[in-house]
């Protein structure tokens, strides 16, 4: 092939529960403009939800499928490429296999996104695109993304995300579920609202206090544009506005036909009509809830978001700092849901930052790392709500069930490790092999990294009271001198400090040092 | 469509015969070149062979299978079939008369004669046979039919003689000797006379000398003959290698029932027994003729060295066309405007030249087309070709089911993917006749696509007499919507919602419908209305329904088919509205363009697709708008200069004949030699700038010399 010349060209392949989507975009003139679109239906979350596996059938359509867009891959000579899967690979029992057949029949490396990074980044999209939307900087707005397999919920308060979760329910699993029920009763929308409803309840029992009320509902999913196009409603500014009554009135026009009379009525395919009805189903339930009177459904897609950072270095640091503002945010609510000292929490996670920052170079790790790091801050005390005496091993199992907004699983992982690793008995090599075991070399030492510097922080405020207003840190060859200044009795602290200071040179041959002054008297 | 309509409509095999009389009117039309008549006579026999080998064979099959439902007409196949029988009958006796009263006759007052052995002098006798001896007789096969020797399997559309011999004992037999298709039909004899130039037909030659092929029986008598089977492809598309499937449906062609016999009047009474029972031909299937059988040949003749003024003084081609005039990067020229070219008028080479840069380009990455019908050595195959050898991705849709055309696609996409191309054979129960090509390149701020949507194939020779509209854009939304109908002709994606294209059959019917609907309501509303189409053949009932309800609704409907029109203009409280031109001259009309009236703001649209059910339910069409405000405006002219051919047109009555304009007090309007003009004079203006006009100089600066 030629030489490259013009704008850098990217392309994102998104294995979908129904369908395989692929769009080429390229950098012109400083703009993400697409060049190619391409969609083929897949009955992959049909045959995962239903057996849990991939068959041979489907993973040969699937790798035809990809072989085609590789052609037009070659086509456009693309820079650089992702494949990324969501719900229905990832809940294959058989993904490990999966990927490998892709990876040989197809070259192809296939990244399964996790549910929380799936749905960070289509949020992120949402927020984007409705940034200049007054209405949604005001007041509370339920974001809810309806997949295929998973509904993805988040509270926005008009600066950051307060509360985010998933559930592993989505259009099609939900008809899935409860299709059977269709032969037994006439009020099949009954108990799919039913239904609908309760997780909707668990969903809001979780909300952080002052989430009520819900001003705006913004909603997205694939079904949204033929729901729309059936409301009569236009987009504007790659946005639909639809009345509450409207998407009622069709669910009320549709609820009881069955997938083939609505999708001859509507003149679609029944396997459209499906989803359709379940997405319905979804959107009067959560109209009811919010009592909404309009719905804000905004252009969002996975694939442009992905493709975006790929061309725009920019816009992915954007969405670091996005993730970390929402992640920390829900973090927070979390934490205060379980009674935590947020005062301290914000205290632990600052010192830690400023260790962290200054131990660049000791550490090597990422702003991911860094994240993981303000989380355990926040987090850490979590357990005391459940068990003050094994209030370590509470945390642990509370953080590794805490849905947070763009974390994955097993980053979630790491800041229970870390979390449970912090306790202030002199360091004893076999307790703490003990208790990080089934992590791998790699990941046991990254979770060491974190926690050392966590218990130094949270060492620095032992007491939870404060009573350092601020840390100056100094990295010395062998020394981290940390500095403060406190007229207070600080004994804790260095009691603390000086209990975890032989962990930290355990894991970075660096000897912490605490050092604190009395508070200087300022002359005026 | 399984039931009547509800309105008037004609049946489309009675409305076809009508338009080939149309051509055959120009065979007897004195005011055309005496060749051209020839020809016009020829192209009535091969359109009329094509329509028994589809369309009557089809017919007899319904009635074969015992098929009764009415169709949109009212007739049952049943009924329709001796309709059609008498109505060939009248058509094939106006034929033979054209030949003997009128073409004949005349090629003789032009000293052009068809001989028979009995009127040749010694020294044309003697030519002859030197010929029979020489040429013809080591390629002939004398196949005997007795009860040792079965009758024949005789190709379609093969000329061949039944010969009925008596042996030494008295015992008669017959013998079949078929006319070898790869010589010439005629012959030219030496003539006596200067100014004289004498013809032979080669089954009068083998007749004249059938003894040398016989020595031990007797002639008794010979007769030439002639079949037509049944050729539609009945093809399972849902086998594993569908090229493999078509082949074998080829050979089944050559094996489909005879529809038609073709004998002479004089035919000997027991020859034509015999053939009638060894054919199985009932009596309404056998066509005795007072003339030549197959004219066909009348086709060559009519291109015979020494006879060019007797033909219609050439359209030729202008190259470049004035568009492309001045460009030696034809990707320039498409990124500065759209372009539009009218072929023939202006050369189909510059198409050529479009894949042929785009085959050496450097920064081309790929090329898709799709390709229906193509010439025996196609310089836009050559250039893919050349394409995939430099590199490029060539991805090529070759459409193996286009009928009678499938051998020669075959052998060429063969070819392609020799050459490393990406052959496809289109989707499953869908014929792909859009004519798409794109142009994937990587440009300096980017990737670009440029286009090249027609109406007619990427066919170099018909690209001569067929009169085809081509547009070149490199328009994102229009590149973006090209990629992803290759995408969906090439299986990799479902078909995605298109920002401009109208693409058959997802949308294209209902396009029409809602255009045409909205001029209902425009008219309804007192704000301009009013629909031209021209397509090659009206038979969908849904538009025509709408059609006459548009015409009800008081919106002026201008029609131009060239072929099968199904509706029925003028009757009062139905088709007043509507006007019916059918244009049939020197070239053939193949071209769809239709323009909408839209309330004041006038919308032109181009594409592949007639108004048929075919195109607008089971293959793929596409239909494009034309945005650039020039290329409007010329489209809006073509159809007004069509509209105002006096020569060629022919409008259609309500009681569904045809009839010329009436001329009086009217310019004589050919459109094809006004087209033809048009496109010599655009080169001419921007070739050959008017020097009347003020000198500007060219201003050098260093970002012009830089460039």
């Amino acid at each position: 092939m030629t030489k490259k010349k013009g704008g850098k060209t990217a392309a994102v392949i998104n294995i979908g529960s129904n369908r395989v989507r692929m769009l080429v975009s390229q950098l012109k003139k400083g703009e993400v403009s697409p060049v190619d679109l391409l969609e083929h239906p897949i009955a992959l979350g049909h045959e995962v939800f239903s057996t849990g596996k991939v068959s041979f059938e489907t993973l040969r359509e699937l790798s035809s499928i990809l072989r085609g867009f590789s052609n037009v891959l070659k086509e456009y000579n693309v820079d650089s490429y992702c494949a990324v899967a969501t719900t229905a690979l990832r809940e294959a029992q058989n993904k490990a296999f999966v990927l490998d057949q892709l990876k040989l029949q197809n070259n192809l490396t296939v990244k399964i996104l996790e549910d929380n990074q799936e749905k960070a980044l289509i949020f992120s999209d949402i927020f984007e695109s409705l940034r200049s939307t007054d209405a949604f900087q005001q007041g509370n707005s339920l974001v809810t993304h309806i997949g295929t397999g998973t509904i993805g919920f988040s509270l926005y308060d008009g600066v950051r995300v307060t509360f985010s979760q998933n559930i592993p329910l989505g259009v099609l699993k939900l008809y899935d579920k409860l299709g059977g029920l269709q032969d037994e009763t006439e009020s099949f929308y009954t108990v799919a609202a039913e239904y609908v409803d309760l997780i909707i309840q668990h969903i809001s029992t979780a909300f952080p206090q002052n989430s009520f009320p819900v001003k705006n509902l913004v909603l997205t999913g694939n079904e949204i544009r033929a729901i729309a196009a059936l409301c009569g409603v236009k987009e504007e500014n790659e946005t639909f506005l639809l009345s509450s009554k409207q998407v009622k009135a069709l669910f009320k026009e549709l609820r009881a036909l069955s997938a083939e009379k609505i999708s001859l009525k509507l003149g679609i395919t029944e396997e459209s009509a499906k989803l359709l009805y379940s997405s319905l189903a979804i959107y009067v339930q959560l109209i009811r809830f919010t009592k909404a009177e309009t719905i804000i459904a905004p252009k969002s897609d996975l694939c442009s978001t992905l493709v975006r950072s790929m061309l725009l270095p920019k816009s992915q640091e954007d969405f670091h700092s996005q993730v970390r503002i929402n992640a920390l945010s829900c973090a927070r609510s979390i934490a205060a849901g379980y009674k935590c000292n947020l005062a301290h929490s914000d205290q632990v996670g600052r010192f830690a930052c400023r260790i962290f920052d200054k131990m660049k170079k000791a550490h090597g790790l990422d702003l991911q790392g860094r994240l993981i790091l303000e989380l355990a801050a926040i987090l850490h005390d979590c357990g005391y709500y459940v068990n003050s005496k094994e209030h370590l091993s509470s945390t642990f199992n509370l953080i590794q069930n805490m849905d947070i907004y763009g974390i994955t699983d097993e980053e979630m992982s790491y800041v229970a490790y870390a979390v449970r690793c912090s306790s202030y008995e002199p360091y004893h090599s076999e307790d703490y092999d003990e208790n990080l075991y089934e992590l791998s070399d790699e990941t046991q030492l990254l979770v060491s990294k974190i926690t050392a510097m966590f218990r130094l922080a949270d060492a620095l405020d032992k007491s939870q009271k404060q009573k350092l207003s601020d840390i100056r840190v100094k990295l010395d060859e062998h020394r981290l001198i940390i500095t403060a200044e406190s007229n207070e009795n600080t004994l804790l602290e260095k009691w603390a400090f000086q209990h975890c200071a032989s962990f930290f040179t355990d894991v970075f041959g660096i000897a912490p040092e605490l050092l604190i002054k009395p508070l200087s008297l300022k002359v005026h | 469509m399984n039931e009547k309509t509800s309105f008037p409509y004609i049946n489309r095999e009675l409305s076809w015969l009508d338009f080939n009389a149309r051509v055959l009117e120009e065979a007897l039309k004195k005011e055309n070149p005496m060749m051209e008549r020839v020809r016009f006579l020829a192209i009535t026999a091969s359109n009329l062979d094509e329509f028994f080998m589809v369309r009557v064979a089809g017919v007899m099959e319904q009635v074969h299978s015992k098929y009764t439902a009415c169709d949109s007409s009212g007739l049952t196949p049943a009924e329709l079939l001796p309709k059609l029988t008498e109505k060939i009958r009248i058509f094939m006796d106006k034929q033979y008369s054209c030949l003997n009263r009128s073409i004949l006759p005349a090629l003789k007052r032009n000293g052009l004669l068809f001989l028979e052995p009995e009127e040749m002098t010694e020294e044309q006798l003697d030519f002859i046979s030197q010929y029979f001896r020489k040429v013809l007789f080591p390629v002939l096969t004398p196949l005997a039919v007795d009860r040792s020797r079965p009758f024949p399997h005789l190709a379609n559309k093969s000329l061949n003689l039944a010969v009925r011999l008596e042996g030494g004992d008295g015992e008669p037999c017959f013998a079949v000797v078929q006319v070898p298709g790869i010589l010439s039909r005629f012959l030219e004899i030496p003539s006596s006379q200067k100014e004289q130039r004498c013809f032979v037909l080669l089954e009068d030659v083998i007749a004249y000398k059938l003894s040398e092929l016989f020595e031990l029986l007797q002639i008794k008598a010979v007769c030439p003959f002639r079949i037509t089977r049944n050729s539609d492809l009945d093809i399972d598309e849902e086998a594993e290698d569908l090229m493999i499937e078509i082949q074998k449906s080829i050979k089944k062609r050559k094996r489909g029932r005879p529809v038609r016999l073709e004998v002479l009047q004089k035919c000997d009474p027991e020859i034509l027994d015999f053939l009638k029972e060894m054919l199985d031909m009932e009596s309404q299937e056998i066509f005795q003729l007072p003339g030549a059988l197959d004219l066909t040949f009348l086709s060559k003749f009519a291109g015979i060295p020494g006879c060019e003024n007797l033909c219609f003084q050439p359209i030729k081609p202008v190259y470049p066309p004035a568009e492309f005039w001045g460009y030696t990067d034809i990707f320039q020229a498409i990124r500065e405007k759209d372009r539009m070219v009218h072929h023939p008028y202006e050369s189909f080479e510059c198409v050529v030249d479009f894949v042929r840069q785009a085959a050496e380009d450097p920064s081309v990455l790929a090329i898709k087309q799709t390709l229906y019908r193509v010439s025996g050595h196609s310089p836009i195959v050559a250039a893919l070709i050349r394409a995939a050898e430099n590199g490029k991705q060539v991805t090529v849709l070759v459409e193996l089911k286009a009928r009678f055309d499938e051998e020669n696609n075959i052998q060429w996409a063969k070819k392609l993917e020799e050459a490393g191309c990406h052959v496809i054979y289109g989707l499953a129960g869908l014929k792909t006749h859009c004519k798409i090509l794109l142009v994937v390149r990587q440009d300096e701020d980017g990737i670009r696509r440029y286009l090249h949507m027609g109406t007619g194939n990427y066919n170099d020779s018909t690209a001569k007499i067929y009169t085809d509209i081509g547009v070149f854009t490199c328009r994102e939304p229009f590149g973006r919507d090209a990629s992803s109908l290759f995408n969906v002709l090439t299986g990799y994606s479902r078909p995605p919602e298109y920002n401009r294209f109208i693409v058959a059959p997802h949308g294209m019917r209902i396009f029409f419908e809602q255009r045409i609907q909205r001029e209902i309501e425009y008219a309804r509303q007192g704000l301009p209305s009013g629909i031209t189409a021209k397509v090659n053949s009206l038979v969908d009932p849904e538009i025509i329904a709408l059609l006459y309800k548009a015409s009800q609704a008081g919106v002026p409907i201008k029609l131009i088919v060239r072929g099968i029109c199904c509706l029925i203009p003028g009757l009062p409280g139905i088709s007043e509205n509507i006007t019916v031109h059918s244009i049939v001259g020197q070239l053939l009309e193949h071209s769809r363009i239709f323009r909408f009236e839209n309330g004041g703001s006038p919308k032109i649209y181009m594409g592949s697709a007639d108004w048929m059910p075919r195109n607008l339910d089971r293959r793929v069409e596409l239909v494009f708008p034309i945005e650039d405000e020039d290329l409007r405006q010329r489209a809006f002219s073509i159809l007004d200069e069509m509209l105002s051919d006096t020569i060629n047109a022919r409008i259609m009555q309500p009681d569904t004949s045809y009839e010329h304009i009436d001329r009086r007090g009217k310019a004589a309007v050919n459109c094809h030699r006004e087209f033809s003009k048009m496109a010599i004079q655009a080169l001419k203006a921007v070739s050959d700038p008017d020097e009347s006009k003020p000198y500007t100089p060219i201003v050098h600066t260093p970002d012009s010399d830089r460039a």
